[in-house]
């Protein structure tokens, strides 16, 4: 180990006073502690999540036997499993997370894309004007909007519908601020060029500009899924049928109080619930955790 | 709004020829690109904001027949209601525990992880996987991790020998709870946040400090990585503001404002309000209340985005 | 470019895969709202049945509201934006709320007519009077009873045993009731007395079962005025107070409470029969279970509330109306109840619902079961509070009753505001 070698706020400073076996055992010492430290925050930050995959493993029995026993002595892999699917429709939840988030995000996608690019590329008047409103956009969750739109929706029968739940967020304007900035870098010779050459502007935008900004669109489609796989509030108020739930919205019908005793299989449920973004998440690390980056605002 | 007046390019040289009619094309297709998302953004979120600012000098219930204009009458009545104060008392308590926890844990975790070398990558994952997690599912694994009588946490408080903890279900804590949860959502973010502020640091500022005698990490931290990193911790600290103000999930699934009304939030008095007793127009007021907050977050963040930029 | 076009391709091919999944041809579909997500557990088995033997009828339900209150919110804001499910099963204790705001807007069935032209004899021969009376409202009858249940007291025998006491001489007055919990407290370390979660429970049932129990009420003669502002409602607060201070009651919420009974650590839970399947499923191999009567102070006035929930009809539509009826009789008839009971631990509302042929000797079997029937003569009706604010009343009761209990403040001045804050919720006239 060389951490001495990597600049950081924490490395040494070798200090001449001190004889090099002497530097060593403090490097060490600090090394120690600091691993001792992370692991002691990683406890915190990984104990329910363990928690909850291995009380999914226990028979009921084992559940209250040992307070703080972790690991079931007798792991039962399946019985919790099926007995969550049997009692709440989670693969329908899950289908309808997919359904709606794939929407919401094709449609933010289609929306934003062009409209960051006539912000960024396009010389008109109505710049400045389209821009500010973005800008004003940014600051406003959807909390401040549902009432209207609920009522909006109660008189177009758009509640209970998938259309209900995606169209509050078929506009990202977050989205346009995010590929605006994005776009801006794009080196306006070859824009020019291509003008040049008789491409349209549509054909620009998506032939020429999209396709370069293949990680600003990846870094705002991991927010855009994580954010609405999420999402309770607003399916709490547009939704009340188990084939529109989404998963937190199924999830959270489920934790009645009669249910709430049988920890086995609510734990099956969670994990099952929270198990796609969790495994999206391992297999691509570097794009989500550069896509929340980018994406700083939550 | 200073973004986008003073940042905008250069007009590209154009072709000496036909340069009014490319330009006719050009502003034209820039209109038609920037019209759907100008409309969608009018129909579904500011003109529904603006509806409700409207709503709140009405007396409407969802169904009324006959409603009129009270002016202010809602926001009279917020200001004596005690179910208000109380949301907006504990909201605060709530931001004010989440924040300064989640910001420095976060940072202090960063700088820990970005000086490992081959560990950094594990701890990276571990620390940023709740923030992938499903609140809602996890807010249950919390409830029963954190159950008053049987829960694990307050078993090995009482092998210690320590009193068990109402962790949901004790007014005094409850609060403490709910933002150990927001706590343990965000930190994995602010240290991400962090670490990309932390490596964007110029090493030669460390050498530079070290000539200056600067030694010890303390020291060094002082001098160069917290002053380096201002304007990476006012984002984080407003974005999490705005987070942490808009609490919502965890106090439906677990608490519903109980024990005592101790966990009645902003957002959970306006769904209240709102949807389950249809009080439209005085719900309308609260949300313009909670409006105005996020409002001064967000533009703090604005010029906290603007000196950002400013930066690099 | 490439790479969003394959997104792209594929989020559409699932959207159009799951949209083009066939819907299922019925003649006339009918939708179900009931409330506690655990019913389901029995909703869905009868419907099935009922749709085996009436092929021309599909029967789907909404996603359970939680609790009676909350499904009762969503289905007057249902009401209003024109979502309203086509049969919905209401809480004894807001039908009258529920009837008198939908009959106004003609969105609620009466069902006297349905029930006349089954003839007098179908009547008798499956209904009571005082069961078709849950469901009647001013005289006109609204809800179909469904489910039946009355507050019992669920024991847990290890620990009582261990505390000293036997399954023989389980207390029949608050007294020794609250001394058992005090022993059994004291018996463990890790184990609580009991719980009457009266300040946690999501409807006003144990508070109108503490005034019950004394021969109170909730409301004067004429509906007017709150009427335990009196000294039954005092000695009701009080003696949820003692049961936290003398009994060894936590003061946890409503599902930590019911888990801690599940994990064996807490001497006796009050709650409704109907939890009896659940209890028996927890308790398992852990601990044993018994069941006992409601503590009753005035022996002769005394009484229980009847909790449980009448299904009414909320379609104007002739064909979804007649299916509605058929489905209404079918949940209520001795087949549907046999399933409901056996499902949960509710009473039957169907008297054949005890034939050799349906229940048969289950209650003779399982004693824990037959509590509930054992005070049946007490059951009284589950009261509503006039006007449009039941839920809003109870959320306002329920905060200083926690805080009464919490010993925040005493029980006196607890009543005062009781009454003063329920009466600013009644309607003026």
């Amino acid at each position: 180990m060389s951490t001495t070698a990597e600049p950081s706020p924490l490395a040494l400073t070798p200090v001449a006073t001190l004889s090099v076996a002497g530097a060593r055992i403090a490097n060490a010492a600090r090394l120690v502690a600091v691993h001792a430290l992370l692991i002691l925050a990683l406890v915190f930050v990984l104990g329910p999540i363990i928690w909850m995959l291995t009380t999914s493993v226990k028979p009921a029995n084992e559940i209250f036997q040992a307070g703080i026993d972790f690991m079931p002595r007798n792991p039962q892999p399946i019985t919790n499993y099926s007995d969550a699917f049997a009692s709440v429709p989670l693969l329908q939840f899950m289908m309808n997370g997919v359904i709606v988030c794939a929407g919401i995000l094709v449609v933010q996608l289609l929306t934003s894309i062009p409209c960051a690019y006539a912000l960024a590329k396009i010389r008109f008047r109505g710049a400045p004007v389209v821009f500010a409103l973005v800008l004003l956009g940014l600051c406003i969750p959807i909390q401040v909007p549902a009432l209207p739109l609920y009522l909006a929706f109660a008189q177009l029968g758009l509640l209970n519908t998938y259309l209900g739940l995606m169209l509050p967020f078929f506009l990202s304007v977050f989205a346009i601020f995010l590929f605006r900035q994005f776009f801006r870098s794009f080196p306006d010779e070859i824009i020019q060029a291509a003008r040049v050459d008789g491409m349209s502007e549509f054909e620009i935008v998506w032939r020429v500009v999209v396709p370069s900004a293949w990680p600003a669109i990846a870094a705002f489609s991991v927010f855009s899924v994580t954010a609405h796989w999420n999402d309770l509030y607003w399916p709490l108020i547009v939704v009340s049928k188990d084939a529109l739930a989404t998963p937190p919205l199924g999830v959270a019908f489920f934790f009645d109080a009669e249910t709430g005793s049988d920890f086995g299989s609510m734990m099956a449920a969670a994990t099952l619930v929270s198990a796609p973004l969790i495994i999206a998440f391992l297999v691509a690390q570097r794009q989500f955790i550069q896509g929340i980056t980018m994406t700083g605002l939550k | 709004m200073a973004l986008a007046a003073d940042r905008r390019e250069a007009p590209a040289p154009a072709a000496p020829s036909g340069i009014a009619r490319q330009e006719r094309v050009e502003a034209a297709s820039g209109y038609l690109f920037a019209l759907p998302a100008a409309l969608l953004m009018l129909a579904i979120i500011l003109g529904p904001s603006a509806v409700v600012i409207a709503m709140s000098f009405t007396n409407y219930e969802l169904g009324a027949i006959d409603w009129g204009w009270i002016g202010l009458g809602n926001y009279g009545e917020m200001l004596s209601d005690r179910t208000f104060w109380r949301s907006m008392r504990n909201t605060f308590v709530y931001v004010l525990i989440v924040v300064p926890s989640s910001v420095l844990l976060g940072l202090a975790i960063a700088i820990m992880v970005q000086s490992r070398i081959r560990a950094r990558r594990f701890y990276e994952v571990a620390f940023f996987l709740p923030v992938t997690t499903t609140l809602v599912a996890m807010a249950i694994v919390w409830s029963f991790v954190l159950h008053s009588r049987i829960g694990p946490v307050n078993a090995f408080l009482q092998l210690l020998g320590f009193e068990a903890v109402g962790f949901f279900t004790d007014p005094d804590t409850v609060l403490f709870s709910l933002a150990l949860i927001g706590i343990w959502q965000l930190v994995g973010f602010n240290m991400i946040l962090f670490i990309a502020g932390l490596s964007s640091i110029p090493r030669d500022l460390y050498d530079a400090a070290a000539v200056d005698g600067a030694d010890g990490w303390l020291d060094r931290f002082l001098r160069v990585t917290w002053p380096m990193l201002g304007p990476t911790t006012m984002f984080v600290v407003v974005t999490t503001c705005i987070t942490a103000f808009k609490v919502f999930d965890t106090v439906v699934v677990l608490t519903d404002g109980g024990p005592l009304g101790a966990s009645e939030v902003l957002l959970h008095s306006i769904y209240l309000e709102g949807f389950q007793y249809f009080r439209i127009g005085y719900a309308s007021a609260l949300t313009v209340a909670f409006l105005v907050f996020i409002l001064v977050f967000s533009l703090v963040q604005a010029w906290v985005i603007d000196r950002n930029v400013h930066y690099r | 470019m490439q790479r969003l076009a394959q997104l792209l391709t594929a989020t559409a091919i699932a959207a159009v895969a799951t949209a083009t999944v066939p819907a299922a041809v019925a003649d006339v579909e009918i939708e179900v709202y009931h409330a506690w997500p655990s019913h389901k557990r029995f909703h869905e088995p009868i419907a099935a049945e009922f749709m085996e033997a009436n092929p021309g009828i599909t029967v789907t339900f909404r996603t359970p509201g939680p609790t009676y209150d909350d499904a009762h919110q969503a289905v007057l804001r249902g009401a209003l934006t024109g979502e309203l499910p086509d049969v919905f099963h209401s809480g004894y204790h807001l039908l009258r709320q529920l009837s008198t705001t939908l009959a106004a807007r003609s969105q609620i069935i009466a069902l006297d007519d349905l029930m006349a032209a089954e003839g007098q004899e179908w009547i008798e021969a499956n209904y009571a009077p005082n069961v078709l009376n849950l469901g009647t409202v001013d005289g006109v009858f609204y809800g179909m009873p469904f489910n039946a249940s009355t507050p019992i007291v669920y024991y847990n025998m290890d620990l009582v045993t261990a505390a000293g006491g036997s399954a023989d001489a389980l207390p029949e007055d608050w007294d020794s009731l609250i001394a058992l919990g005090a022993k059994i407290a004291a018996s463990a370390d890790d184990v609580d007395g009991m719980a009457y979660d009266v300040h946690a429970w999501p409807d006003d049932w144990l508070w109108q079962a503490l005034m019950y129990q004394e021969g109170g009420s909730l409301m004067n003669a004429d509906e007017t005025e709150v009427a335990f502002g009196n000294d039954i409602g005092l000695r009701g607060l009080e003696l949820a107070r003692r049961i936290v201070t003398e009994g060894g009651m936590p003061m946890l919420d409503f599902k930590e409470s019911r888990q801690q009974f599940c994990a064996g650590k807490l001497g006796i839970i009050f709650s409704s029969t109907a939890g009896v399947r659940r209890f028996t499923e927890c308790s398992g191999d852990n601990f044993a279970l018994k069941t006992h009567t409601f503590p009753v102070v005035d022996k002769e006035n005394g009484g229980v509330p009847t909790g449980g929930n009448a299904a009414v009809i909320l379609s104007n539509d002739a064909e979804k109306k007649a299916a509605a009826w058929k489905y209404l009789k079918f949940i209520a008839g001795p087949r549907g109840q046999e399933i409901a009971v056996l499902g949960s631990g509710y009473m039957p509302t169907n008297k054949r619902a005890v034939e050799a042929e349906f229940l048969g000797d289950h209650y003779d079997n399982n004693p824990n079961w037959v509590t509930s029937l054992n005070q049946a003569d007490r059951a009284q009706k589950w009261v509503g509070y006039p006007g449009n604010n039941g839920v809003k009343i109870w959320r306002t009761q329920r905060e200083i009753i926690d805080a009464v209990m919490r010993g925040q403040i005493e029980p006196q001045e607890g009543l005062d505001r009781m009454v003063a804050e329920t009466q600013a919720l009644l309607p003026r006239n």
